[in-house]
């Protein structure tokens, strides 16, 4: 399984903080199961870290773990 | 060293990652705090008191009644009076031997150049991301560091930018400009105080690791808080390939922020 981490807004949208994915080939393709399941992330902005490293590209294996953080603005 | 030196500072120098040399490597720093609210509060209050050199601390707002219980550096009979006046004062009294210049507006793409002219560390305690643009443009072009720190409900983030060789600035890490409507403010969803406390602190703590050179790694790490578990998620990034640079003062003389991030 991947496990995949929500902060911040996007936290809001999907309702939860950290949910377990079946395994999918890339990080393109676990966008677009995302998008599918929360179709409010489409307009959200976030990056996404696998196993700890921000990055826009990237191959997953089982037990990678994914996290999508938005950058936030209040002080 | 005088002895006056000496007893303010005695506890962080006995400290052995830190010492004589830590103390005199603060006191030859200048941090400018961008902001006087939730975070800049706390984090220029231990920065004046651990000793840096010279302090600059820019906010145009005014105390009002409902900062008051996250930005305690302020009192009640003080509601109506400047952040930037009120907090050069309070931290002069703090610790006298500080040089502390306040200044009474906004930042903004006419005034950085010179407010941050004298500084060598920006720390952002604002709560726009057009000045967060703009203070990690601005740093990046000078070969400054850009401390950023923000909160969201009972979540924090806290990073170093610009931060040594490592070239890793914020514009690269979040290149998407998010637009204004979709990232609520405090103001719109509310904050208990604790939470920008401990991420201003964090940020006044990462500059003084920085500057004594304490730092656990020479990586870059993006710090996530969550308040509401007590949990840190770290992450690393490597320079974006395709990110471009500022060259020169006119990329930001001539940039609307404003309209850049919607």
């Amino acid at each position: 399984m991947i496990t995949v981490l929500y902060f911040g807004q996007i936290k809001s949208i999907t309702s939860l903080a950290k949910e377990e994915l079946s395994p999918v080939k890339n990080l393109e393709e676990l966008k677009s199961i995302l998008l599918e399941k929360y179709p409010k992330l489409s307009s959200a902005n976030f990056v996404f870290s696998v196993n700890q490293k921000i990055t826009e590209t990237s191959n997953l294996n089982e037990n990678d773990e994914v996290a999508l953080l938005p950058p936030f603005s209040g002080g | 060293m005088d002895l006056h030196f000496f007893n303010r500072y005695q506890r962080q120098m006995q400290l052995q990652s830190f010492g004589i040399e830590g103390q005199q490597k603060l006191a030859q720093s200048k941090v400018l705090i961008v902001g006087m609210g939730g975070l800049g509060c706390p984090a220029s209050q231990y920065l004046v008191g651990a000793g840096i050199g010279k302090i600059g601390l820019v906010d145009g707002d005014n105390i009002e009644l409902h900062n008051l219980h996250r930005q305690v550096l302020y009192s009640t009979d003080e509601v109506g009076t400047s952040k930037a006046t009120v907090a050069e004062s309070k931290l002069s009294a703090l610790n006298p031997s500080i040089e502390i210049e306040s200044f009474k507006e906004f930042i903004s793409t006419k005034n950085v150049l010179d407010i941050a002219k004298d500084y060598d560390i920006i720390l952002d305690g604002s709560d726009r991301f057009e000045t967060r643009y703009l203070l990690d443009t601005y740093c990046t072009l000078k070969n400054k560091i850009y401390v950023y720190g923000s909160v969201f409900e009972f979540e924090g983030q806290v990073a170093l930018f610009n931060y040594a060789q490592n070239s890793i600035s914020y514009n690269s890490i979040f290149p998407n400009r998010p637009n204004k409507s979709s990232v609520p403010t405090c103001s719109e969803n509310g904050i208990l105080g604790f939470l920008p406390s401990i991420i201003g602190s964090m940020q006044a703590l990462e500059v003084v690791k920085h500057i004594c050179a304490v730092r656990n790694t020479n990586d870059f790490e993006f710090i996530h808080y969550n308040a509401l578990t007590q949990e840190i998620y770290k992450t690393r990034a490597s320079s974006n390939p395709t990110f471009v640079p500022p060259k020169s003062e006119q990329d930001i003389l001539s940039f609307d922020y404003d309209v850049f991030c919607g």
